[in-house]
């Protein structure tokens, strides 16, 4: 699990570290509870600012992909859901509430198509 | 007063133990010498690629080669002071009235000498400023990391054992009618050592943590993992020192105990040969895991686990 940033490209250096900070998190490499560096950590051994090191983490925290808990430091969050399981989430609510209405499979069905077509 | 000392010891430390701290003082000036052969040289470099399994990149050679040739002299200059302190140790407890003291001569000089060789490694270490690419860990290092978990807990037991036995000592007379004085009423090997193992093992931790904490200024994910190697190799160095002098203050402990209860047997744990004989086996011990490669790949698995395996040797 290894950071680089590249200071000749032009994307800014916090950008580079965001998004791959991203990219471990959504790879799995990056597990939720993994501990990051310390800003003053990073930034010394990427010869950045402080600052910038800061920023990056400022925007992940914003993202919802990290946490800072205090002196404990910033850890991964738990990943965020996905699209596909909130869809999910809402078909199973959907099919609860027709079945408890009566309604059969194949109507189910039929009233969301027909929603969708108009 | 240090030469009335050094005048008495010249008789009093017998001329064995003379002929050994010179064959060891001898070695470490040749070790210091050999370091500036450019064959050994290439040499420290290739069993360092080989210990760590990776490949040496041309960019990394001068960063290996410096911490190697400093972890060797700073062995070669802890061994020297090794022999020296074990020298006065042996003239003050006369260890080698009855016997030879060939094995607390070279206690000293490996657990000093590897105490040595760890500081110099990481001292020296020089942070960069390249231009370049730069690489770091996407999360943060920790000294399991570096050290394998039945090390941390073998060196933690031993120096703790090593403390229990010290602490059996000091109650001994309260619980027992015994025959000779024990610390704190008389000089004792056995506490002496098991704060010099005290000291190691907090060199360990907070040492340890110190060199873990140290930033990393690396251009490429190989010169990242050889700084890895080189901390990895500091600290495992560390942990070996503080296990040989706990390994040896528990022996000392109980040498001791074993006198004080009955101090005419003069045989088994209390004797010279079976004191011989265990540092022999304490250091062969030392030397037969200092072999063994898998502590040293650690960080390889913890750190570096997703970079696959290398070539080993100079590329």
């Amino acid at each position: 699990m290894i950071l680089r940033i590249d200071p000749r490209s032009a994307t800014p250096p916090f950008d580079q570290l965001r998004v791959q900070v991203i990219a471990h998190i959504r790879s799995g490499a990056m597990v939720a509870g993994t501990r990051l560096p310390t800003v003053r950590r990073l930034a010394a051994d990427l010869v950045l600012a402080p600052n910038t090191v800061a920023r990056a983490y400022k925007e992940l925290e914003a993202g919802g992909f990290i946490e800072t808990r205090g002196r404990a430091g910033s850890f991964v969050k738990a990943a965020p859901d996905s699209v596909e399981q909130q869809a999910l989430g809402a078909a199973k609510t959907y099919v609860e509430r027709l079945r408890e209405l009566g309604v059969s499979p194949a109507d189910t069905v039929a009233y969301v198509t027909t929603f969708l077509q108009n | 007063m240090l030469g009335d000392v050094w005048s008495n010891m010249i008789f009093h430390v017998a001329v064995s133990t003379w002929t050994v701290a010179g064959l060891l003082v001898g070695s470490c000036v040749l070790l210091w010498v050999l370091t500036h052969v450019p064959a050994v040289q290439r040499r420290l470099v290739a069993h360092a690629s080989t210990v760590a399994g990776l490949g040496l990149p041309h960019a990394s050679h001068p960063m290996v080669l410096a911490a190697q040739v400093r972890r060797v002299r700073g062995f070669s200059g802890g061994g020297f002071l090794g022999v020296i302190v074990s020298i006065f140790l042996v003239y003050f407890i006369g260890a080698d009235r009855s016997g030879s003291a060939t094995v607390f001569l070279l206690g000293g000089f490996v657990i000093v000498g590897v105490l040595g060789g760890a500081i110099a490694a990481v001292a020296g270490e020089v942070a960069r400023t390249g231009e370049g690419e730069r690489v770091a860990h996407g999360r943060r290092t920790r000294l399991a990391d570096y050290v394998p978990r039945w090390e941390r807990v073998g060196v933690r037991g031993t120096v703790f054992l090593n403390l229990a036995v010290v602490g059996v000592l000091i109650l001994l007379p309260v619980f027992w009618k015994l025959q000779l004085s024990v610390f704190p009423q008389s000089f004792s090997v056995a506490v002496v050592v098991a704060g010099l193992a005290v000291a190691l093992l907090a060199a360990f931790e907070i040492g340890g943590r110190i060199v873990v904490a140290r930033p990393q200024t690396m251009a490429s994910e190989q010169e990242l993992a050889w700084d890895d190697a080189m901390r990895s190799a500091a600290i495992l160095d560390l942990v070996a020192a503080a296990f040989l002098l706990g390994a040896f203050g528990v022996f000392f402990g109980l040498q001791e105990i074993a006198m004080a209860v009955r101090p005419g047997i003069g045989g088994g744990v209390a004797s010279v040969e079976s004191f011989n004989l265990f540092g022999l086996v304490v250091l062969g011990a030392g030397a037969a895991a200092s072999v063994l490669t898998s502590s040293r790949r650690h960080f390889r698995r913890t750190l570096h686990a997703d970079a696959g395996s290398r070539p080993v040797g100079p590329q």
